[in-house]
Order: structure tokens, then sequence, then C-alpha cells
């Protein structure tokens, strides 16, 4: 007797933890299966909040159970009733937890669409930089090799490295060959049955040179530079010296890249001179401007002094053969 | 004695039992607890034979099995079908990561 006491009296405080109090104490097993299942499903951190109307009518279903009598019909069909009740809190539980999970997992798949949308404009940005880059490296690389080459061509006419000495050398040189060929002019005007020209360098007349190193790079327009303009003024202050005389403006090229594009560049550059001439005030009828390519180099093209001298354009006074 | 004579034929809970069966006739529900819902279904229509017989505590007996076989039948469909769901979802996640930002697929 006082053994099944001791059992009621456990049996009690069971339930008691379990949050609801019963009149008489729950003798049966099942009764303390299904209450000992509920509280779990109530103490479950993540599914001890979710499922609360199928969990009530669990505790429901729990306590008409604990009212019936032992072996009665009734408690049979309370016991069915409990078992699927508690079953039912329990699916109803696990299914807001996966409805909630599955709302995690929506949003972590717009993070990831996101993410690499967001990788993609990163990854396009960087090539386009990419690509700037070697662009400009491109550019970079083009005006090196630019400017070694009017390096090489400066060094070729003989002048020094420093592109202002060389400049007024150039001009000076200039001024000189005017000044000579006025001389001669005044020569040959005093000796005019006497064809072959003294030293025989200028058979056809006085003359003097614009190197291409006075023009922007494979290109016909002359460089904005104070030497290229004192060269240009001497230019006109020669052809100003021969105001009777026809005047021929012959573009050189040497003998490197393309002939065509060469024929094209030489008589480009010609023309350019010839409309620095008339910009000058010598009437354009005066003058002639042909280009020749690379066909009459005055030096070898094997070495890059012997091309700065055949990239050139020549400015004859042309001797009056009458 | 629970045949108590004054009680009146329990109509309305037949009602609601009804209803529960008809919300949890959806294909979840059908797919992943199709016992149950069979059991519900069975339950009501003896619920409706014993309330022809106007034995009405018989009838309400079998109406809140009926009532409970239904609501279980609903929630099992749903968790199911929800965990389901997780299970491809976290899948396709783990496939998208590791397609789209070259990240390793979860084992």
């Amino acid at each position: 007797m006082s053994r099944s006491r001791i059992g009621a009296t456990l049996a009690l405080a069971g339930i008691l933890m379990f949050a609801t109090v019963r009149a008489e104490p729950p003798a049966d097993p099942d009764l303390q299966r299904l209450t000992g299942q509920l509280a779990q499903l109530d103490a479950d951190p993540s599914l001890g909040q979710l499922g609360a109307a199928d969990r009530m009518r669990a505790h429901q279903a729990l306590d008409a159970l604990a009212q019936t009598s032992p072996r009665s019909d009734e408690r049979k069909e309370a016991l069915y009733i409990a078992e699927r009740r508690l079953a039912a809190a329990q699916y109803a539980a696990q299914a807001e937890l996966a409805e909630h999970q599955i709302d995690q997992l929506d949003r972590e798949h717009d993070r990831i669409l996101l993410e690499a949308s967001r990788r993609d404009a990163d990854r396009a940005r960087q090539e386009a930089e990419r690509l700037r880059m070697q662009d400009k490296a491109r550019e970079e690389e083009a005006q090196r090799a630019e400017a070694d080459r009017e390096a090489q061509q400066q060094q070729a006419a003989g002048i020094a490295s420093d592109e202002s000495d060389q400049a007024r050398a150039l001009a000076e040189a200039r001024a000189k060959a005017a000044a000579l060929a006025q001389q001669e002019a005044a020569l040959t005007g005093a000796a005019t049955s006497n064809p072959p020209t003294p030293g025989g360098s200028e058979p056809r007349g006085p003359s003097i040179v614009v190197y291409g190193s006075a023009f922007a790079p494979a290109g016909a327009s002359l460089r904005k530079d104070p030497h290229v303009k004192a060269q240009v003024d001497a230019l006109v202050a020669f052809v100003q010296e021969h105001p009777d005389a026809m005047i021929r403006v012959e573009g050189h090229t040497d003998n490197s890249g393309n002939p065509q594009k060469n024929l094209v560049l030489s008589q480009q550059r010609a023309d350019a001179l010839k409309n620095v001439l008339r910009a000058a005030g010598i009437p354009a009828s005066r003058v002639q401007a042909v280009g020749l390519g690379a066909e009459q180099p005055v030096a070898s093209n094997a070495t890059a002094q012997g091309r700065a001298r055949n990239s050139r354009v020549e400015v004859i006074a042309l001797r009056n053969t009458n | 004695m629970a045949g108590c004579a004054s009680m009146p034929p329990p109509t309305a809970e037949l009602g609601a039992a009804n209803a529960a069966i008809a919300v949890a006739t959806n294909p979840d529900s059908q797919h992943y607890a199709p016992d149950e819902l069979a059991a519900a279904r069975t339950e009501l229509a003896a619920a409706q034979a014993a309330m022809a017989k106007q034995d009405y505590d018989r009838a309400r007996a079998l109406i809140e099995a009926a009532q409970t076989d239904a609501d279980l039948a609903r929630a099992k469909g749903r968790a199911l079908a929800a965990q389901s769901q997780v299970a491809i979802k976290t899948q396709d996640n783990a496939n998208l990561r590791h397609s789209l930002l070259d990240q390793e697929p979860l084992p």
C-alpha cells in the first residue's frame, strides 16, 4: 500500500513538472508517456513556440485522457485522440520551423544571385580598367618609339642631342645655306651661260632642306616648336631671296615602311611647306610641290643617321634654264 | 452514463469535422498522410451513420476522431512537404554558390 502511494506521488510530481495539475494521480504509463512527449515539445528550443493551436488541443486531449477511468471504452477513445493530437502538435511545430527555414533559404537564394551579379559587374569593371591600362601602355610605348626615332634623327643630323641646340644649329645652317645660295645665285646670274653649277652639288639651283624631324612623326604637320618655326622662317627667307625663281618643293622619305605610304607622306609634307610659303605671301603658282617617296636617297638607309638625312623636304629655287 | 438523452445532436461538430477533412484534402496531405486522411473519412462516414441512428454519443466520439485525424493529416502533410522543400532549397543554394560564386558545395 505504501509502495503504491509513493509511486503515485512520484507520478504526480512528474505531472506537476509538466505544468498541468491533475485532480487525481494518473497511474497509467500511456498518460505519462504522452505527457512527457508533450513536455519535450514545449521545451524544444527550436519548436517550443511553434504550432500553438495544435499544441493547445494536444494539452486538452491529455487532460481529457486523464479524466477517464481506466479500462473504459471512453479511455480507449481518449487515448486514440490524445496520441493523434500529440502527433499533430509535433508536426505543426515542425511545419512552422521548416516554413521559417524556407523563408531564410529563399532570402539566401536572392543574396547569392545579388552577390553573383555584383561580382559580374566588378569583373566587367576590372576588365575595362585592364583594357584601358593596356591601351595606355601601348600609347606610351608608341610615344617612346617616336621619341627614340626623333632622338636618332637628331643624332643623325649630327647635331647635339639637346633639341634646342640642334634646332638652333639647324636654323643657323639654313641661314648660312640661304646666304650661300644668294651668293651663288648672284654668281650664276653673272654667268648664266655657264650651266654647270659650282661644285656640281646643286645642279638645279640653290636649295635648302627641311628634315623629317621638323614634322610630326609619320605625319605632315610641322611640330609646334620654336626651333621648327626658325626653320620655317629660314625657308621663307630663302624663297624670298629668289623672287624670280620657280620654287620646287620635293618631299623624300627613308625606305622604311610601305612605299606607297612613303610616297603619300612625302607629297603631304611637300604640300605642307607649299602652304607655309603661300601663307608667307609666295604665290602658289610659283611653287610646285611633289612627293618622291624613298626613291632618291642622299645617304644609306642602313643606318639611322642615313635614314634621318633621307627623310627630308628639299626646297629648290629652280634656275632659269633660259 | 455517457448516453445522456438531453444532449442535442452534434450537428455543428459534424460540420466542423467535414470542413477539417476538406482542408486536409490537399496535395501535400494526400501525398504524405493518406492513411490519416482515409481514417478521418471513415470516421466521418461512421459518425454520419450513427447520427442517422440517433446514436449521438457514438456520433460525437466518431466526429472527434474524424476531426483529430483530419487535423493530423493537415499538420503532417504541411510539415513533411515543408521539410522536403527545405532539403531541396538547401541543395539548390549550395549548387548556386558553387556555380556562381565558385564556393564549395555543402557536403
